[in-house]
């Protein structure tokens, strides 16, 4: 190490040390006082010169000295050390003179000033040369040589400088010299362009490994193989210099104070273009990434590659490495160089793939510089107009891009360099230009919010001619950006909805004519319904559809103003707004239509259903308000449905007034109702359970006329007939069967039933034509037994109708078909025949009976009057025969009649002009033939009252044939003049009818209740219907039930007794003492009625058989009050 | 430090840059600036310094101040504190301002020396103005001029312009002054970046990110291989980043900060375990105890809630020292912990603390949504429900101006909200650093350095605002999206407190028999959270309140279910 070396060193060290001691005093708080003294510079500059004036002193003092002490040690060992001093004294002097003449010129030293200098450098050579001459032996003759060596430099003595080196390098090999010496002879010949021997010089440092130098002769080396353009050998020897590990500070003169590693590092740029000619631009980042040991140090390469990229036009790699450099720098005159350079590289490729981060480094360099008060304001204004027109360029340029890729990814990368730019250059000529511009981005990039919002903020400031398009743009941005709503947050959400509203309702103010308003109008409305502001939505859309009810839109606007009713659960509003749509013809399709009929019946289902959830808790307020509110929506579907609910409610509550008044309300308000069906099935079902059998009769009809197809409705028909038959409304029940019979569902065998129903029916009523022609309709299709009833019934109704010769015509048909078997089989055949025999000859019997003598007799009136006897007797016989009972009866009776009529034909006949003894024995003769007549007369009559006992005829029609003469023998039915009435609707009025049959429609098979309603209706006086639920009864009731189905029986018979028919009370009281013969009631009853028919024993006997006597209400109210007062009477007698 | 004032809504606006007359700021626009530009010493003062003043400190007349009940507004104090008496040296600048104008004027005069001497004598405020002079009439090339910038800077920090400071000094560290200068600036900037906001893009990103400081050793090398080591790992350069680390002297302030950043990069890679060691490594190996303790501390509290160590969590919370009326966010945090511990009583207390007025701003709604968490778990249904009221009622109107999209600068009640995060903070608080440095440069007699210092905070200011309008609209979309998200929560803990009461009611009514005694015990005792009226800050979160849990007693609603 040389002095100079030394001294720099030391000052180093000291100030280190000082700085380091300054530090760590001042570390706590902000500094007090600082490092610095205020010089003169004139008087530091004099002070320097005495300095060196007196080292001038100093060193020529050392020189005499030396020499002195040369003189003295000629012959010592040490001498030529003393030389090798007084040399460097010498040229210690030699810069003490060199600074003193500098100082005193203060200008560069001429020529002829440094001659002193010089002398004194030739005379320290000249010491060496003098060493090197004297002292062969000397031992540091290689130091001398190379101190001479670089004196000869400083001197301009190359050649002997270079002879010098040599003779290090070939003399003294293992000199310490001798790597320096080869690389300061490289250095040589490196400037002398001989790049080859400067190479073996450098290479031969090599072979010297520990020493410093060879660090520079590889650094050197390098250069020579870049200046032979060997850039790869070259790149290879600057790596190996920056990945060495350099511990010494290089000690070789010239190479003090330069960074090697560093320097090393810089010119790798130099070579790397070279080298990676085909190497992409970021392979260079990576490459230099990998070496660099900082950040400053990379910013220095890549400042040096990218400008040596940029010089050789190699503009992408050049522009990639700038951008680069432009993310690590924050020098704003370096950003402001790296985007000028940039710019010029994208303008020379015409491509602008990532404009969008060069926008990003303009702004960042025109940042700084802008909010710098170190940068003039004319270099900003001039920069900040530069880069706004090249940022104007890039980023348009880059919009084109994106409109002919016509991809998101490059309309997102324009809209983020507008953005840039807009946040930047706000006071841009063009700003309005890129605005619109950056939506158009924003919009093509799918940034729909942001769009929006541009749109409307350039809407909004052109508040005068608010722009259409514009103002569009952003409903339609909005509107987009709602449509992908998932990849909004909570606050754009709202954002984009209240910028829809916002805009769309300025759109319509300020363009209401145009083509756009119905679907901006559509989608503000829409986003009410979006963010849940359901009212306002169906405000809105009531509105979109009033004034547009054609648009396309409408249809679904109709369906989000239901769906938003259906939100708030408004199922008022939703019915109402439903009606109305449904009441305007030009709205809709007809599936839609449908559909909003089916959403308004589900709404008012739903209203309905919460106040039957009310009424259900509460049922007596409940069912009273959905009445009233049925009252109040009456017309309407929603009354329909309240009243649909009270009905079914009603039946599951069990309140039968109730569902009789809903249904009844239901039938008359709502004929057409689309649950009419249901409606009736659930009356049907209810009034079966309740055993209200006419309002029963009156469903089935009801339910048979509204739905004739229906598999029931023929079934339901054919029962109502029936029903009404027993209700003895004929006219009604035929009605009903002719339904029936017209509906073809008669193919189950009661087609003939209902045929003879329908005649007995007309019968009744004295309908004979309409008998006859319901007979004669059917005839055919009746069975072989049916044709003889219905043609025995013809001939009867013909004979009625005094037409003897069609009544004759049937009965032929008749008879010539009936056989016994078929009368045995077929009673009501039978009977049917016997009466048509009867009646056929009714005309004989009156006719015989009109035959009368006149004043004389008539042989022939005579013969005639007695053949008709026998013709009509054997007639009656005959009748007889069929073993009819009541035609039996009859002609036996008939019988009685003609013989007494006859007797007395005889008795009243004239008397013939005979002398008196002949008159006595023709008297006598006359008499016993009258007697004859009386005879058989007698017999007949007696047999037909015998026969009446016998069959315990309680007939009225048949009393006189059985009780007594002919004309007083005729009594009237047992319970002759009782009123009756009619209760279909009134059992509501009559609590206790209104109980019953509640309970019995809660539980329908309850023979008690069913007793309970037969007596009630006997109370009320509907013998009739209480007639029916008494049948009904007794077919529900279980064999076991025998004293109950006796009740019933009882019940049954009362009822026939009130309604005037004797013969079935009696028929009914017998079947009542059949299953309970312990039946007081009925025993009381039967035994009444035979008294009152004259079964006078029969009587005595049931009245004998009576155990108790003292009945309870209910049985004294299932006794006939005639029977009770019989039998009390009797008692009253017996008692006596 | 400067305190965190309450904003008055003009303020904030002004911030924003939302009014109208800042951006018609003539300042702001090419006519103005040149005028400054003019050195002149005509700049209309008056007018420049009352529209600038407008927007930061002034009062706009249609406006009624946030503490408008309070009759010293925070505000007026601020302004009185920095009102033109209450500088030192304003009151002697007059009699000197005549010598000085008059050297200023002089041919010949050293302004060097002259300012050396000021400044030697602490005489800072003469100091400027001489070494201004200076630096205008003499090129960088002087010997003095470095030196002269260096004093011009520190005089200017001495005097109270800490930002100006660091331009000056930014700029010279720049230029590679001699290492003495270096590296008593970066002293400086060591000391600011530690104490003061400040522009971190002079400091951080140019002084210290873009330069080689290889000559700088000691503590002060750690300040700088910390920032630079930040720098690059904050842009991907972990290797770089790691060889400045390794380079910082363990056991040092700036190698806690290092292993500070270190862990916040293990919970970004949720290395979370590891995290929790380095935490408590600084915490345990850090001699100072200052706020980034207490940060490393409240970090430590965080993972430690979330491995669910609820004990741990509490006790590190506890010993953060920043004063209890700076720590509305950990209060709410502690209440979290508590509550997810099941302390419901200590985690009411600790919001109750928030009833108290120095936390009036502090709220979050995420206070209420916590609030009726913890009535819910203790079944105080209707209570519960109150909350989510109360939720509704103190963000109503910040939601339907939400809703309304109406601009930041108009709710208030969320940007006093906003002004409490970290980053709108810090920006804030720089902000009004800026503000009361460049009131103190206007009470400068008019000059040219008045008018280039006031360039520098105009320009500065103009930029803050610019950053600050930016962050504050981000941070503004992202807190009302947070308040729409709570508000959403909060449907839903009310479907969720019905869904509750109800099951509630179903499992009290399935097993009446075996509570009804102890719902006797419990239905008579006060339930509790009485308000006393009056707040101590030292025992904001020692507060607990008597909250009894009443799932076991029958209430009033429970009737509506049976």
């Amino acid at each position: 190490m040389t002095t100079k070396m030394k001294i720099q060193k030391i000052s180093w060290m000291v100030f280190a040390i000082l700085s380091l001691s300054w530090f760590c005093l001042n570390q706590a708080g902000a500094r007090e006082s600082f490092d610095f003294k205020k010089t003169d510079q004139a008087v530091e500059q004099k002070k320097y010169l005495e300095k060196l004036e007196d080292d001038f002193k100093k060193v020529d003092m050392a020189i005499a000295n030396t020499k002195t002490l040369i003189d003295k040690s000629r012959t010592r060992p040490y001498l030529p050390e003393l030389y090798l001093r007084l040399a460097e004294l010498y040229i210690e002097k030699s810069r003490i003179v060199y600074f003193i003449r500098k100082k005193q010129e203060e200008q560069a030293i001429k020529s002829l000033k440094q001659v002193e200098a010089k002398s004194l450098k030739i005379q320290a050579v000249e010491i060496y040369q003098r060493i090197l001459d004297a002292f062969p032996d000397f031992e540091e003759r290689d130091k001398v040589q190379f101190f001479m060596a670089h004196e000869y430099r400083e001197l301009g003595q190359i050649e002997d400088m270079v002879k010098c080196y040599k003779e290090i390098i070939s003399r003294y090999k293992k000199s310490k010299y001798v790597p320096e010496s080869y690389l300061l002879l490289g250095d040589y010949f490196n400037n002398n362009a001989d790049f080859e021997t400067a190479i073996s010089h450098y290479t031969a440092v090599m072979n010297y490994p520990e020493s410093p130098a060879v660090v520079i002769a590889r650094y050197k080396l390098a250069w020579c193989h870049i200046n032979k353009k060997e850039f790869d050998k070259a790149i290879k020897l600057f790596e190996t210099c920056v990945g060495a590990n350099i511990k010494n500070e290089l000690d070789i003169d010239t190479y003090r104070s330069v960074d090697i590693k560093l320097e090393a590092f810089i010119d790798m740029a130099y070579c790397y273009p070279e080298c990676y000619r085909d190497a992409k631009p970021e392979h260079a980042i990576d490459y230099f990434k990998k070496y660099a040991w900082s950040r400053p140090v990379y910013t220095t390469v890549l400042e040096k590659l990218a400008y040596r990229y940029f010089i050789k036009s190699k503009w992408e790699h050049a522009s990639v490495i700038y951008r680069q450099l432009s993310e690590l720098q924050h020098n704003p005159d370096k950003l402001i160089e790296y985007a000028k350079n940039t710019f010029e590289c994208v303008h020379s490729m015409g491509k602008f793939d990532e404009a969008d981060k060069d926008m990003a480094h303009i702004i960042k360099a025109l940042k700084l510089q802008k909010y710098s008060v170190y940068v003039p304001e004319e270099e900003k204004e001039k920069n900040l107009l530069e880069f706004e027109k090249y940022s104007r360029n890039i980023v348009t340029r880059l919009h084109e891009k994106a409109r002919n890729d016509k991809s998101i990814e490059s309309f997102k990368c324009a809209a983020d360099s507008y953005k840039l730019y807009l946040d930047f250059y706000e006071e841009s000529p063009v700003y309005k230009d890129m605005e619109a511009n950056y939506a158009e981005a924003l919009f093509s990039s799918n940034q729909y919010l942001a769009a929006g919002k541009i749109y409307e903020k350039m809407a909004k400031e052109n508040a005068i001619k608010v722009p259409r398009d514009t103002l569009y743009s952003s409903v339609l941005s909005y509107y987009s950006a709602l449509k992908k709503k998932e990849q909004l947050n909570y606050y754009e959400t709202a954002y984009a909805r209240d910028g829809l509203r916002k805009s769309g309702k300025l759109f319509v103010k300020n363009f209401p004519n145009s083509n756009s308003v119905q679907d901006v109008l559509f989608n503000v409305a829409w986003v009410a319904y979006d963010e849940g502001e359901y009212e306002k939505a169906i405000g809105e859309f009531s509105e979109f559809i009033k004034k547009y009810p054609n648009a396309p839109s409408a249809k679904a606007a109709v369906h989000l103003v239901l769906d938003a009713y259906h939100f708030r659960e408004n199922y008022d509003g939703m019915i109402k707004f439903g009606n109305e749509v449904l009441a305007k013809n030009n709205l809709g399709d007809l599936a839609m239509r449908t559909e909003v009929r089916e959403i308004v019946k589900s709404a008012e289902s739903k209203i309905v259903s919460s106040m039957t959830v009310a009424a259900a808790n509460d049922w007596e307020k409940g069912s009273s308000d959905l009445a009233q509110f049925a009252e109040e929506n009456k017309d309407s579907g929603i009354g329909e449905q309240a009243l649909l609910t009270l009905l079914v409610s009603g039946k599951e509550k069990g309140d039968l007034a109730m569902v009789y008044s809903s249904a009844s309300k239901l039938l008359a308000q709502y004929p057409d109702s689309e649950k009419m069906e249901s409606t009736l099935n659930v009356m049907i079902e209810t009034m079966s359970n309740a055993h209200q059998f006419r309002l029963l009769a009156k469903y089935l009809e009801i339910y048979g006329d509204k739905y004739p197809k229906n598999k029931n409705s023929a079934e339901f028909i054919a029962q109502a007939g029936y029903i009404r038959e027993i209700l003895e409304e004929y006219d009604q029940s035929n009605t009903n069967f002719e339904k029936y019979l017209r509906s073809g569902a008669t193919q189950n065998g009661n087609m003939e039933s209902t045929v003879f129903a329908m005649a007995g029916n007309e019968m009744r009523l004295h309908h004979e034509d309409r008998a006859i022609s319901i007979l004669e309709t059917y005839r055919n299709s009746l069975s072989a037994s049916g044709q003889i009833r219905a043609d025995a019934l013809i001939s009867d109704l013909y004979i009625q109708k005094n037409d003897p010769v069609k009544a004759s015509t049937y009965r032929l048909k008749a008879q010539s078909a009936y056989t016994p078997a078929v009368g045995k089989k077929q009673e009501e055949v039978k009977t049917a025949v016997a009466g048509m025999m009867y009646n056929s000859h009714n005309k004989d019997f009156e006719k015989y009976m009109q035959i009368s003598l006149a004043s004389k007799i008539d042989n022939a009136v005579v013969a005639e009057k007695a053949k008709t006897l026998e013709s009509l007797e054997k007639a009656y016989l005959s009748i007889i025969a069929y073993e009819s009972g009541v035609w039996g009866l009859k002609a036996c009776y008939r019988s009685y009649e003609i013989n007494n009529e006859f007797a007395d034909f005889l008795k009243n006949a004239p008397l013939p002009d005979l002398p008196s003894d002949q008159m006595d024995q023709y008297h006598k003769i006359l008499d016993q033939k009258i007697e004859g007549y009386r005879d058989k007369a007698n017999q007949f009559q007696e047999a037909c009252a015998a026969q009446a006992k016998k069959w315990e005829t309680c007939d009225p029609e048949l009393a006189a044939y059985f009780v007594g003469s002919k004309n007083s023998g005729r009594i009237s039915s047992f319970s002759s003049g009782n009123a009756q009435t009619d209760i279909s609707e009134n059992f509501i009025q009559n609590g206790k009818l209104k109980q019953v049959h509640e309970q019995l429609m809660q539980k329908p098979g309850d023979s008690d209740r069913m007793i309970l309603l037969a007596k009630g209706y006997i109370d009320a006086r509907d013998y009739r219907q209480a007639i029916v639920i008494a049948s009904k009864a007794i077919d529900e009731m279980k064999d076991s039930k025998k004293s109950l189905k006796a009740v019933a029986h009882n019940l049954l018979g009362l009822s026939y007794l009130y309604n005037q028919n004797d013969s079935l009370a009696k028929d009914a009281f017998k079947k009542a003492l059949k299953e309970d013969s312990k039946c007081e009631s009925a025993k009381i009853n039967l035994a009444a009625l035979f008294r009152h028919y004259g079964h006078t024993d029969k009587a005595d006997d049931l009245c004998d058989s009576l155990r108790n006597t003292n009945f309870t209400e209910d049985e004294n109210s299932a006794i006939h009050p005639r029977a009770k007062e019989m039998y009390n009477d009797k008692n009253r007698l017996a008692h006596n | 430090m400067i305190i965190f004032k309450v904003l008055s809504p003009v303020m904030i606006m002004a911030l924003l840059g939302f009014s109208t007359q800042v951006q018609a700021l003539p300042f702001f626009n090419k006519k103005n600036t040149s005028t400054l530009e003019e050195k002149s010493g005509k700049v209309d003062i008056k007018e420049k310094k009352t529209l600038f003043r407008i927007p930061f400190l002034g009062k706009n007349k249609d406006e009624k101040p946030e503490a408008q009940q309070n009759p010293e507004k925070e505000e007026e104090k601020d302004n009185k504190k920095f009102s033109l008496s209450n500088i030192p040296f304003v009151k002697s600048f007059t009699k000197k301002s005549g010598k000085i104008n008059a050297d200023l004027e002089k041919k010949g005069v050293d302004y060097f020396s002259e300012g050396y001497q000021c400044f030697e004598k602490k005489d800072y405020d003469s100091a400027v103005h001489y070494l201004y002079a200076y630096l205008n009439s003499h090129s960088p090339d002087d010997t003095d001029y470095e030196w002269a910038e260096f004093f011009f800077g520190i005089s200017l920090e001495k005097q109270g312009l800490s930002h100006a400071s660091v331009d000056v000094l930014s700029h010279l560290v720049g230029r590679k002054p001699n290492p003495k200068i270096t590296s008593y600036s970066l002293e400086l900037f060591e000391v600011i970046t530690r104490t003061l906001p400040y522009d971190r893009d002079k400091v951080i990103n140019q002084v210290l990110g873009d330069e080689e400081y290889g000559f700088v050793e000691g503590n002060l090398m750690d300040f700088i291989n910390y920032h630079k080591g930040v720098f690059d790992w904050e842009h991907g350069f972990y290797m770089w980043g790691e060889g400045h680390f390794k380079s910082l002297k363990s056991g040092s302030y700036y190698y806690y900060k290092y292993l500070y950043e270190k862990t916040l990069l293990d919970i970004y890679r949720n290395n979370i375990d590891e995290a929790v060691l380095s935490l408590k490594a600084i915490l345990n190996g850090m001699k100072e105890n200052d706020r980034f303790k207490d940060e490393v501390r409240q970090t430590l509290g965080r993972l430690m809630y979330e491995k669910e160590e609820y004990k741990a969590a509490t006790a590190v919370y506890h010993e953060i020292q920043a004063p209890i009326l700076e720590q509305a966010e950990n209060l709410l945090e502690k209440a979290w912990i508590h509550y997810r511990a099941g302390n419901y009583q200590k985690a009411m207390g600790l919001l109750y603390a928030f009833k108290a007025p120095s936390f009036r701003n502090c709220f979050t709604p995420e206070y209420y949504v916590l609030k009726s968490l913890i009535y819910k778990e203790v079944c105080h249904y209707q209570r519960a429900m109150d909350v989510i009221d109360e939720f509704k009622a103190h963000y109503g109107q910040a939601l339907d101006m939400i809703y309304n999209r109406e601009e930041a600068k108009d709710n208030r009640s969320l940007l006093l909200v906003i002004l409490n995060k970290r980053n709108i903070k810090y920006l804030w608080e720089f902000m009004s650093l800026l503000e009361k440095e460049f009131a103190l440069v206007q009470t400068f007699p008019e000059s040219d350095l008045k008018a280039y210092l006031s360039k520098i905070y105009e320009l500065e200011m103009k930029k803050t605002g610019n950053e600050f309008k930016y962050k504050m609209q981000a941070e503004y979309e992202e807190m009302a999206n947070s308040l729409l998200r709570y508000e959403e929560e909060s449907h839903l803990l009310e479907y969720e407190i019905g869904l509750d009461m109800y099951q509630r009611v179903q499992e009290y009514h399935y097993k009446k028999n075996e509570t009804e005694a102890k719902a006797e015990n419990v239905e008579h005792r006060e339930v509790a959270y009485r308000f006393q009226g009056e707040f101590w800050n030292n025992e904001l979160d020692d507060y607990k309140v008597n909250l009894p849990n009443k799932c076991e007693c029958s209430e009033e609603w429970d009737v509506f279910f049976k």
